[in-house]
């Protein structure tokens, strides 16, 4: 399985690029042999003003990767992600072998939708990690547990 | 610019600011009921108009308005990536044996339909907005409404423009939206004279030297109306002066000016004395 996680960097000690669309890097990697088979450069999306997202999803979903590991993915990149059937595990943190240590100990699961609204860094409201909370589109309801 | 998207008309006047928040409806508003002769205001501020809560229109008419969008048939496409490429906007993404269009992003320049070789994309069109008018006796009144969501106002601001030259008015007051981008561009083009409505802080002191800038650039001529005046300091006032930008009304920070406003009463309906000066700005203008 490929494995593409968002990086500031181009090395498997850099700190996850928290940002899915203007990340600096993907790097991709075997999960398998644990070895990083390819970068992405992607430092271009910083600089246009719409599409960032689109964009880095069609590079990532070009690489032929299975699964994405990322800080915040947003509702066009995610579309894109769904519709190459590239899985993406948001809410990654620390550096890129962590997350991939992380994601491969089985107690991260994968989102079932966008992080955020297009054009934003903030997270939409979360309740957390429990599977099957919908879409999170939902008026309202704001509560955890339960 | 095409030409033609006004036609000649007496005096267009662009009440426009760097700064948001400054006055420009307050302004627009007061100098469209100040007016002698014929007048129509427009409020190109599509994306949150509010001219007509202190005008009050009567709406007589409504028209849907809408751009093209590439719409493709998967069937005859070949996956080039020819329009993929074109697009500088990427409303079109293509991988592997996928093609998908992201219509909210399109800027309907036509360029996919162009080097589309295999027909494989027909127009689709989507409604971004729509343009109103009516009337606010004596008043002449046009507005653009965008809809929630969309981020092409400029071909809108356009349509409303061409609406309100449909017909002859002494005075046509634009109202711009705040910022120097595209959508303030598109309303001050081919107007008279652009009045940047700005306050006495910092904040409006820097942004109305982006404005300035920008509207120097378009080559037009312009004055400067300082709003909420004894709040802040002087370095508007000097600012204005090393640039030889006239100052044309300063209109003094009052309590009771935002309780009116936030009441949706014009300022000159709470001080009707000032009428006198907006006509008096109106005719320097003309001049």
């Amino acid at each position: 399985m490929k494995i593409a996680v968002s990086a500031t960097g181009t090395t498997l000690d850099s700190p996850i690029d928290p940002r899915f669309g203007r990340a600096s890097y993907f790097l991709v990697v075997d999960s398998e042999t644990g070895q990083l088979t390819e970068i992405l450069d992607n430092r271009s999306s910083q600089e246009v003003s719409h599409g960032a997202g689109i964009n880095a999803a069609t590079k990532v979903a070009e690489s032929g990767a299975n699964v994405v590991l990322t800080g915040r993915v947003g509702p066009k990149a995610y579309s894109v992600l769904r519709a190459a059937g590239i899985k993406v595990v948001s809410e990654m943190n620390g550096t890129v072998q962590d997350a991939i240590k992380n994601f491969q100990s089985g107690t991260k699961s994968y989102s079932d939708g966008p992080d955020c609204d297009a054009h934003t860094s903030s997270p939409s409201p979360k309740d957390g990690w429990q599977g099957g909370m919908g879409r999170r589109k939902g008026c309202g309801r704001g509560r955890s547990g339960n | 610019m095409r030409s033609g998207e006004i036609r000649e008309l007496d005096m267009k006047i662009a009440i426009a600011s760097g700064k948001g928040g400054t006055g420009k409806t307050t302004v627009a508003v007061s100098l469209a009921l100040s007016c002698d002769g014929s007048v129509a205001y427009a409020d190109c501020d599509v994306e949150e108009p509010n001219g007509h809560i202190f005008l009050n229109p009567c709406i007589k008419g409504s028209n849907k308005f809408s751009l093209p969008v590439p719409i493709i048939q998967e069937k005859k496409c070949n996956f080039c990536g020819k329009c993929k490429e074109i697009c500088k906007f990427n409303a079109i993404t293509i991988f592997g044996k996928t093609i998908m269009t992201f219509p909210e992003m399109c800027h309907s320049c036509g360029g996919c339909f162009l080097v589309c070789d295999q027909e494989a994309i027909s127009e689709d069109r989507r409604t971004i907005g729509f343009v109103e008018w009516g009337e606010a006796q004596p008043i002449d009144f046009f507005q653009g409404r965008l809809r929630v969501g969309e981020a092409m106002s400029s071909p809108l601001i356009k349509q409303v423009k061409k609406k309100a030259s449909e017909n002859e008015y002494e005075w046509l007051i634009l109202d711009a939206p705040p910022g120097t981008s595209c959508p303030v561009i598109k309303t001050v083009r081919d107007t008279d004279f652009v009045i940047l409505v700005t306050e006495p802080t910092p904040f409006g002191l820097h942004d109305l030297q982006l404005a300035v800038k920008t509207i120097s650039k378009l080559g037009l001529p312009m004055g400067v109306i300082i709003n909420k005046w004894g709040i802040g300091n002087e370095e508007v006032k000097n600012w204005c002066a090393d640039q030889g930008l006239p100052i044309l009304m300063t209109i003094p920070f009052s309590r009771k000016v935002a309780e009116a406003y936030a009441t949706g009463q014009s300022l000159v309906q709470l001080q009707p004395e000032l009428k006198n000066d907006f006509r008096k700005l109106l005719e320097e203008l003309k001049k």
